[in-house]
């Protein structure tokens, strides 16, 4: 049982290599970005000692891997795996629970505790595999995936457009179309593996090309039921709302191309900046776009022909 | 017909392939068999253009990577999308237009369900499914009876044959010998990259018996079995 949280140890380390930052610099930083989140959270927010509880408890039952359990229970005895499983969720749940006690919340803090105890002991439910229909279906596989994943995301944005005609705000109106955009970038925030961009029968021209089509399609045909909502409304205002998907749609097209520029190392921080600025400053989708592109057309130069 | 000749492949100082000269003709099935590790998947991902190499791969029709149909030994699938999806992405690739997976589904997959929720057969059918209804010329099929039941074993079998007569060029792995028995026209053994021996149907023999007289006794052995 030692050597399994050396190997856990060691394994954390090597993640944090991985992400770029020294292990050590990393216990040092993460401690107190929490302590600044809890305390940020306990100012902002009514009643934070219950909400925090939760969080806690929540953290504990989602951060589950019952793939993980199950190796450690097919190899280990069922005492030793009995207790890798509670002291692992005591792990996730210690930095809840000194914070509380920090703050002198004791109760809130035994009840976290409490309920760690209580997960270790209750099996985790399995997937829910049922095949949610999706209108994409001719050309998968990212808003296939995407809407599937994101759909209740949607019917935020749709909900946002109806209360933006309720209460008699446009700007409202123009941010759930824009989250649309946002939304469908996100699908882009992966890179694909590569067997998957090897098999399309064509030049990196023409499959970038073809990834931007789909997505333009696919996503104004997910725009097109605010555009409804928003005319009934704002009928002599339509043309600010296309001007916004146009920049919306920059927006998403942004993303596709950074995806393939950075083919191997997929989305990262240095791409979410591009993606900041970019909001802040629309006018640098002109540049960065054309640039990407390119990037990425040279990057798919060895895997299509 | 496919001609490598002097492919090279290294990962930085390590060699991987070393000096490979083969050639594949139409109609042919050729197999590949070797110890894990030996190269087999790194000389298939250069024969299908995934990977860089030194060295020469020729084909007579042109540009081999959009003729390939390539089955890895395990074949990814992304969460969320279903068998019929996964066809249907697969064609999209190849501009192949098919109106009905369910007449096309002849290992009787559940395409209706996500294919992450497969077995690992089930898999490796869907996988194989995907690149038959491509219309590739040449198929690459690494461990392409891993994990299959017996029942399709046989269809695979079937498959093969027909895409035999059909002139296609065939380039497997496996490591059940029987298999490749049946299967292959010629087989050649691959020992750390290179080629050690390439043998004709007549021949079969000696390969599986030079590969098991490699040393296998005395690595058991140290096991201290008992």
């Amino acid at each position: 049982m030692k050597l399994y949280f050396i190997l856990l140890f060691k394994r954390l380390n090597r993640h944090l290599k991985d992400f770029g930052i020294e292990p050590l610099i990393a216990y040092l930083i993460i401690p107190g970005l929490f302590y600044w989140g809890s305390t940020s959270f306990f100012d902002k927010v009514m009643y934070p000692n219950y909400f925090y509880m939760l969080i806690g408890i929540v953290t504990v039952f989602i951060i589950r891997y019952p793939k993980h359990d199950e190796l450690i229970k097919q190899h280990f005895l069922l005492t030793d795996f009995k207790s890798i499983v509670v002291i692992n969720h005591i792990l996730l749940a210690i930095p809840f629970i000194l914070f509380l006690v920090f703050r002198m919340y004791y109760e809130e803090a035994l009840i976290v505790f409490g309920m760690t105890i209580f997960i270790s002991f209750i099996k985790k439910p399995g997937k829910f595999n049922l095949t949610l229909p999706t209108p994409f279906f001719r050309w998968p596989f990212e808003f296939v995936i995407g809407f599937r994943k994101t759909f209740w995301m949607f019917l935020l944005s749709y909900g946002i457009a109806i209360i933006s005609i309720n209460v008699n705000n446009f700007n409202l109106g123009i941010f759930s179309i824009l989250s649309i955009f946002f939304i469908c970038s996100m699908y882009y925030s992966k890179p694909d593996p590569q067997f998957y961009i090897w098999i399309h029968d064509m030049n990196p021209q023409g499959f970038l090309k073809h990834k931007i089509s789909i997505a333009s399609k696919y996503s104004i045909v997910l725009t097109f039921p605010i555009f409804l909502i928003l005319s009934i409304s704002y009928i002599d205002q339509m043309h600010i709302a296309l001007i916004f998907s146009f920049l919306g749609l920059l927006y998403m097209i942004m993303y596709i191309v950074i995806k393939y520029a950075f083919l191997r190392e997929g989305v990262g921080m240095f791409q979410g900046i591009i993606g900041v600025l970019c909001i802040l400053f629309p006018p640098a989708m002109l540049i960065v776009i054309p640039y990407f592109y390119f990037k990425a057309q040279r990057n798919l130069n060895s895997l299509l022909k | 017909m496919i001609s490598i000749d002097s492919l090279y492949k290294a990962y930085n100082n390590h060699h991987v392939l070393n000096d490979i000269c083969l050639s594949f003709k139409k109609g042919e099935i050729h197999g590949i068999v070797g110890e894990n590790g030996a190269g087999k998947t790194t000389l298939f991902r250069c024969i299908s253009g995934m990977e860089s190499f030194k060295g020469k791969i020729e084909y007579d029709k042109g540009e081999i990577k959009n003729s390939i149909g390539f089955l890895p030994t395990n074949p990814y699938f992304f969460s969320k999308i279903t068998g019929k999806e996964y066809l249907q992405l697969l064609c999209n690739a190849r501009k192949i237009k098919i109106g009905d997976f369910k007449e096309k589904n002849i290992f009787d997959l559940p395409l209706d369900k996500y294919a992450e929720t497969y077995s690992t057969g089930m898999k490796k059918k869907l996988a194989l499914t995907a690149i038959l209804l491509q219309n590739n010329d040449v198929f690459i099929l690494d461990e392409p009876f891993n994990g299959v039941d017996i029942h399709s074993n046989i269809i695979i079998n079937q498959v093969l044959s027909k895409l035999k007569e059909l002139d296609k060029i065939i380039i497997l792995s496996s490591h059940i010998f029987s298999t490749l028995h049946q299967t292959c026209d010629y087989l050649h053994y691959l020992k750390k990259g290179s080629i050690e021996r390439s043998v004709d149907k007549t021949n079969f023999d000696s390969i599986e018996k030079e590969m098991q007289t490699s040393g296998i006794e005395a690595r058991i052995d140290r096991l201290n079995l008992g």
